[in-house]
């Protein structure tokens, strides 16, 4: 993957990390799609995205989340696609920090809110 | 200046065989004359009591009387190993070295001299007290050594009754509190120090065959490294009877393997840190990791499952940072240990235990598991940041022969599943090719170049 992979390639890698880790956790491996959300649909544990993603920086060679998305915007498979699709994006320090920004204001929100 | 107690110690042991180096056998008596030869260059140096002196190089003849004159002078000794070359300057100017006498692996040597006052309130403390003095750095992984200043004479007086000799591997460098300890036990009861041009397997097993070694200090790491490169088996190695193993976590697997290959030598456990000294320790048996802490000069006690000690050979304090001590003298090891009556097992660095959403995995549990594993010669297990759990566990891995990397993950995998909380299993892992150790054959799990 000479200037970052193409959408295609990333969805396979990220479902190819995503049925190992199944995998050797045990139990049903569902089809993975897009739209699955990867607790509830794929039923991934933190420890299992924690391997997936740890598995993805290795294979990539690019972590998303040290500083371009909050992972905890990350909920389906697309999500993770999208983020890792940033990653191989020239930096743009506005949208970064409005990205960070936003992700600051809604922990702000939640805990006015008593969430 | 009284001498030294060890000065006339030395000269009781008369022909008695003490060092042997290369091909060459020194006396004590020899030793003795060698050490008068020194007092006097330091005197023709200007090199008086108080005087910090370095001594770089290893345990060649004239190093050694060298240094044995130095602390029959009334310095201030600073060891330095042939191979810390590297960030040496810097350490001779923390310990404010006034004079470097640098041998090299011939045992040629030469004087230098500095312009550097001693000002630093330790060294001014032994200086005043005329009180010999000694500055180990430590080996952290992070960030500048720390400099140990010791009264090198407090620190002797538990050789001063006497206890039976042994011929004895110098493995450890003479840089390290080990290696301090082991020499001057030697050389305080009579026995001969055997030294070796290199530390690999092979070389320290013909040593031990070729001199009788009975007592062989040394490190985990390189106890491992002689099972997998199979010297073990080379030389008769019948002539051992203790081995005693420390500086680092001993993994069960490790332990079980050498006791197996040895079954008449006893294994032995040590504890010691540059800034309390080497304590007396007794293991329960070869196999275990079990050690009982003796009390003859230490203290200790566990709080939050970390082991502290209270020490009356401690260190004055680091010549380059704040003083570890609490008001009441207790130093925290940073170990943590588990404990079953009497006895403790040492389970690792506190700093080094690896935190995945809050599960504590000790990286030395790992690794025994992985050197289980067919095929894996070394592992090393550290922790690596993750978005999700906050940290991960992560594998080095050395290979003994080439093999598929992504079948050998998943083998791997398949066995840390029988065997591990899934938390502890590495979610992470590289097969590496270069040591995992530097030449201490102390591991390294900060993720640099050993050394």
């Amino acid at each position: 993957m000479a200037e970052g992979p193409t959408r295609a390639e990333l969805e396979a890698v990220i479902c190819e990390k995503i049925r190992m880790t199944l995998e050797e956790r045990g139990g049903d491996i569902p089809a993975i799609r897009g739209a699955d959300t990867l607790n509830g649909a794929l039923g991934l544990s933190s420890l299992d995205l924690a391997i997936v993603v740890a598995e993805l920086e290795s294979a990539l060679g690019v972590d998303p989340f040290s500083r371009i998305v909050p992972i905890t915007s990350v909920r389906s498979v697309d999500d993770l696609v999208e983020a890792y699709l940033k990653a191989y994006l020239p930096p743009k320090p506005e949208a970064d920090e409005d990205l960070i920004e936003a992700a600051q204001r809604a922990r702000l929100r939640r805990a006015r809110q008593g969430a | 200046m009284d001498r030294h107690w060890l000065a006339q110690r030395l000269r009781d042991w008369g022909n008695r065989p003490a060092l042997a180096w290369r091909d060459a056998s020194w006396s004590y008596l020899d030793l003795d004359r060698a050490i008068e030869v020194w007092l006097a260059e330091l005197e023709r140096n200007g090199v008086g009591p108080g005087a910090v002196v370095a001594i770089r190089g290893d345990y060649s003849p004239n190093a050694l009387a060298a240094l044995l004159a130095c602390l029959m002078n009334g310095n201030i000794i600073v060891p330095l190993s042939l191979t810390s070359a590297r960030g040496s300057e810097r350490m001779m100017q923390t310990a404010e070295a006034g004079y470097a006498i640098q041998f090299d692996s011939d045992d040629q040597w030469r004087l230098e001299t500095y312009d550097r006052p001693v000002s630093h309130p330790l060294l001014r403390a032994l200086i005043e007290r005329r009180a010999p003095g000694l500055i180990l750095f430590s080996s952290g992984s992070t960030g500048e050594a720390k400099a140990s200043a010791l009264d090198f004479g407090r620190l002797l007086e538990k050789f001063i009754p006497e206890r039976p000799a042994h011929r004895t591997l110098a493995f450890l460098l003479m840089d390290h509190i080990g290696g301090v300890n082991t020499l001057f036990h030697v050389l305080s009861h009579g026995g001969l120090i055997v030294a070796t041009p290199d530390r690999a397997p092979d070389t320290v097993c013909a040593a031990i065959e070729a001199h009788g070694i009975e007592l062989l200090p040394t490190t985990p790491t390189f106890l491992r490294m002689l099972m997998i490169s199979g010297a073990i088996h080379r030389h008769d190695l019948k002539s051992l009877k203790i081995v005693t193993y420390g500086t680092e976590p001993m993994p069960p697997s490790t332990l079980a393997a050498v006791s197996e290959s040895l079954p008449w030598v006893r294994l032995k456990q040590t504890y010691g840190l540059s800034e309390l000294g080497i304590l007396p320790t007794f293991s329960r048996d070869s196999g275990s990791l079990w050690l009982k802490l003796g009390r003859a000069g230490f203290e200790h006690k566990i709080v939050d499952g970390v082991l502290w000690i209270r020490s009356a050979t401690a260190m004055l304090g680091y010549l380059n940072a704040p003083s570890p001590f609490d008001s009441e003298g207790w130093f925290n090891t940073q170990d943590l240990v588990e404990v079953d009556g009497d006895f403790i097992r040492i389970l690792g660095r506190k700093s080094e235990l690896i935190n995945v959403a809050g599960e504590k995995v000790h990286p030395a549990e790992v690794e025994d598991v992985l050197m289980q594993l067919d095929n894996v010669s070394d592992a090393t297990v550290s922790a690596r940041a993750n978005p999700v759990t906050g940290q991960v566990v992560a594998a080095k891995v050395t290979l003994m022969r080439p093999e598929d990397p992504e079948a050998f993950k998943r083998r791997l995998r398949a066995f840390c599943r029988d065997r591990l909380d899934r938390y502890k299993t590495p979610a992470l892992i590289e097969i590496v090719a270069q040591a995992h150790h530097g030449e201490r054959f102390k591991k390294s799990r900060n993720g640099a170049a050993a050394g």
